[in-house]
C-alpha cells in the first residue's frame, strides 16, 4: 500500500479533483441529455457525405506530401551529415531537431511503398 | 509548491472551466441546435474557456520561489503561456479542418505544423531543450494525424485499422525518444520505485468512473470480431485499450505534460496538456466529448504527476477504452 501512503495528502486529493470533475461532466451530459451529437451534428446526410469525401480525397493527396517531405528530410540530413566536414552552428543545432521528423517520415514513405507494391499483387 | 496547492489550483482551474463550458453549451444548443456550427463554435468557445480560466487561474496565483525561479511570473515569462495558446491555436485550427469539407487544408497544415514546429522551436528556444521538446511534442502531434497516409481509404478493415495505426504512432514516438535522447524517467517511463501493480491498481479505480462516463457521453458503435464473445473481450484489452492509451499516455502525459511542467507551473501544464488532449478530440464532432477528454486529461495528468509514473495513466485510459467499447458491444 506504499502507493497510498507516499505523500499522504495526494491521493486523497486526486480523489477529490477527479470526483469533482467527473461529477461535473456527468451531471451535465445527464442534464443536457446527449442524444449524442456524433450522429446530430452532422444533421444533414449531404454534408456528412461531402465531409467523407473531402477526407478521402485529402488522405489520397497527403501521400504524395509525405513522399516529397520525406524525400526533402532525408537530403537534409544527408547534406548537414558531420562527415562532409565543418557545418555552421546555425545547421549543426538544427539537424537533430530534424532528425526525428525524418525518422517518422522515411517509416511512412517505406509503409506507403510496402502498401502499394502489396496493393499492385492483390 | 506542495502537493496540496497544486491540487487546488488545478482543481480551481479545471472544474469551474468545465461548469462553464457546459452552461454556455447548453444556451449553445437553445440558439444553434444540433448541427456543424454547434459542432464548430462549441470547439472555439471550450479551448476559449479553458485557456481562459487556466490564465486567470495563473493571475491569482500566489508567487512562487520555482516559479520565479523559472522566469514564469516575471515578463519574461509571458512568451512561454503565449507560445503554448499559439500552438493550442494551431492544433485547432487543424483539427477543425481535418474534420471539415477542408479536409485537404487540415492535412496540409498538419504536414506544415509537421515540418515547421520543430525548427521554430529550434529558434524560440535554441539553448531550451525542454522548450524544443514541447514544440517537437506538438509536431508529433500532428504527425498522428499523417500516418493514416499510406493507407487507401477502405485498405484496412477497422478491426485492422487501429492496431496498424497506433503501431506507427508508438513507433514515430519511441524514434523521438531515441532520436532526442530523452531520460525514461523524465516522461515518467518508470514505476518511481513504487509497486507496478499497485499504480496499476489506482489506474483501474480512477479509470472504471471514466469509461462509464465517456460511455454515456459517445455511446460508441459496437466492435464486434466475429461472433466469439473472447475475440471481441480480447481485441478490446489489447488493442482498443492498451495500444491506444500507450500511445496517447506516451504524448500526452510523458512528453507534453513533462516539457511543459519544465517551463511552467505544474498545475498550469496540467492544464495546457489538457487542454491539447481536448482539441484532438474534436474529430468525433461531439462537444461533450472534447470537455469530457479535457476533464479527464486534467484527472490523468494529476495522477501521472502524483506518482510520478505513467502506468496508473496508462491503465487509467486503457480501462476507460476497455468499458467505452465493451459495454457499447453489449448494450
Amino acid at each position: 500500500m506504499t502507493v497510498f501512503l507516499t505523500p499522504s495528502p495526494m491521493m486523497g486529493l486526486s480523489s477529490v479533483l477527479g470526483t469533482i470533475v467527473i461529477t461535473s461532466t456527468v451531471m451535465g451530459t445527464s442534464v443536457l441529455g446527449t442524444p449524442l451529437i456524433a450522429g446530430s451534428a452532422l444533421t444533414t446526410v449531404g454534408l456528412a457525405a461531402a465531409i467523407a469525401g473531402a477526407y478521402t480525397l485529402a488522405i489520397q493527396t497527403s501521400g504524395i506530401f509525405i513522399g516529397g517531405l520525406a524525400i526533402c528530410l532525408i537530403l537534409f540530413s544527408e547534406a548537414t551529415s558531420p562527415s562532409y566536414g565543418e557545418l555552421s552552428d546555425f545547421l549543426r543545432e538544427l539537424r537533430p531537431s530534424w532528425l526525428p521528423a525524418t525518422a517518422i517520415a522515411s517509416v511512412l514513405l517505406a509503409v506507403q511503398a510496402a502498401v502499394k507494391v502489396l496493393h499492385f499483387f492483390r | 509548491m506542495s502537493y496540496l496547492e497544486i491540487t487546488r489550483r488545478t482543481l480551481y482551474v479545471s472544474a469551474p472551466a468545465v461548469v462553464t463550458f457546459l452552461l454556455l453549451y447548453a444556451v449553445m444548443l437553445q440558439l444553434l441546435g444540433y448541427g456543424y456550427t454547434l459542432y464548430v463554435v462549441s470547439a472555439l468557445v471550450f479551448t476559449v474557456v479553458s485557456i481562459g480560466f487556466t490564465i486567470l487561474g495563473q493571475l491569482r496565483s500566489r508567487p512562487d520561489p520555482r516559479a520565479r525561479a523559472l522566469g514564469d511570473l516575471s515578463p519574461q515569462g509571458f512568451p512561454i503561456r503565449a507560445r503554448v495558446i499559439g500552438l493550442i491555436a494551431f492544433v485547432l485550427a487543424e483539427e477543425l479542418l481535418l474534420n471539415s469539407v477542408y479536409s485537404l487544408l487540415g492535412i496540409i497544415l498538419a504536414l506544415a505544423g509537421f515540418v515547421a514546429l520543430p525548427l521554430v522551436g529550434f529558434i524560440a528556444g535554441r539553448n531550451d531543450f525542454w522548450q524544443r521538446v514541447a514544440f517537437e511534442t506538438v509536431a508529433l502531434l500532428f504527425a498522428t494525424r499523417l500516418v493514416v497516409s499510406p493507407f487507401p481509404v477502405g485498405l484496412l478493415s477497422l478491426s485492422v485499422y487501429v492496431p496498424v495505426i497506433y503501431t506507427l504512432i508508438v513507433v514515430g514516438i519511441s524514434l523521438y525518444v531515441t532520436y532526442r535522447k530523452i531520460p525514461l524517467e523524465e516522461i515518467r517511463v518508470t514505476s518511481a520505485g513504487r509497486n507496478p501493480l499497485l499504480l496499476g491498481l489506482l489506474g483501474v479505480v480512477v479509470g472504471m468512473p471514466l469509461g462509464f462516463t465517456e460511455y454515456r457521453v459517445l455511446n460508441p458503435s459496437p466492435v464486434f470480431l466475429g461472433a466469439a464473445f473472447i475475440q471481441t473481450l480480447g481485441y478490446n484489452l489489447l488493442v482498443l485499450g492498451l495500444f491506444v492509451s500507450i500511445a496517447e499516455e506516451l504524448l500526452f502525459r510523458g512528453l507534453l505534460l513533462s516539457s511543459l511542467e519544465k517551463k511552467l507551473e505544474p498545475w498550469q501544464a496540467i492544464g495546457f496538456s489538457s487542454i491539447f488532449f481536448g482539441v484532438m478530440h474534436v474529430g468525433w464532432f461531439n462537444p461533450l466529448e472534447v470537455v469530457f477528454a479535457y476533464g479527464a486529461g486534467v484527472v490523468l495528468a494529476y495522477l501521472a504527476y502524483a506518482t510520478k509514473s505513467l502506468t496508473p495513466a496508462i491503465a487509467a485510459h486503457a480501462l476507460d477504452n476497455f468499458l467505452l467499447f465493451l459495454l457499447a458491444s453489449h448494450f
